[in-house]
């Protein structure tokens, strides 16, 4: 059966877990973990150098906060639908984006290049996301050092 | 390719998932979800959404099956363009995501 509703008219819209804001070590590639798969053309970055046990909670336009389940810190970033929808609404990050997808290779999912590309994207993440916490105030899920 | 998991969902749709797709992409980024909880989950989904991107993917949800949080869903997205339905990934989250469509519960 087909419905009309939407998830949130059942399970509400609030993130069951209050996320903890994480500096992003630029200059230092080596800190993170990243992925990109084309079935589900989605990008993982994980800000511990490798993957670690996490959930992804979900902020906003297909992009979730991985954040750790028991502490609600964020560990790193997972994007859907990023040539989809993410890319077209960034066209500087668009404007690269073919060049570093021909580093990676197809069974890996990863390149030193795009580890540098998503460095700089994950700085444009601390720039425009801002999630709601369980008191209600902003808290920014991500920030430079 | 290898079959590691064929089975059916409460709507009698068979769905399956191949080897390549459960190591080179589910298990390398969360090492910890188990081919028992994403059967679980296409088994006897909490509730099943449709994919906002991906006219013929759904998403399966169920919660309780991540035995070290309880609290955490599991979400399996399955794509339907052939004869049986294909687990593309698998990832736990805090709560369905708010703005997909539901298209079966159990009451339904």
């Amino acid at each position: 059966m087909v419905t009309r509703m939407l998830v949130k008219d059942v399970y509400g819209d609030a993130s069951r877990i209050q996320l903890k804001a994480r500096s992003i070590p630029i200059g230092d590639p080596s800190s993170l973990w990243v992925d990109y798969d084309r079935d589900t053309d989605s990008i993982i970055i994980y800000l511990t150098g490798k993957p670690v046990r996490c959930t992804s909670v979900y902020v906003d336009d297909n992009i979730y906060a991985l954040a750790d389940p028991a502490t609600g810190d964020i560990v790193g970033l997972q994007v859907d639908a990023w040539e989809r929808s993410f890319l077209p609404r960034h066209p500087d990050l668009q404007l690269v984006w073919p060049q570093i997808k021909k580093t990676i290779a197809p069974d890996e999912g990863w390149s030193e290049q795009l580890k540098v590309y998503l460095m700089f994207t994950a700085l444009v993440f601390s720039q425009m996301f801002n999630a709601e916490n369980g008191n209600g105030s902003s808290v920014a899920l991500l920030k430079p050092i | 390719m290898v079959l590691v998991l064929n089975c059916v969902d409460p709507r009698g749709y068979r769905i399956v998932m191949y080897s390549d797709r459960y190591q080179n992409h589910i298990v390398r980024r969360r090492d910890y979800i188990t081919i028992g909880s994403i059967e679980d989950t296409l088994h006897g989904p909490e509730v099943i959404t449709a994919d906002e991107q991906y006219e013929l993917r759904e998403n399966y949800y169920l919660q309780g099956v991540m035995e070290d949080y309880p609290a955490l869903f599991l979400k399996v997205v399955v794509e339907f363009g052939g004869v049986d339905g294909k687990v593309i990934t698998a990832f736990d989250v805090d709560r369905p995501k708010p703005t997909e469509r539901i298209i079966w519960s159990p009451a339904c």
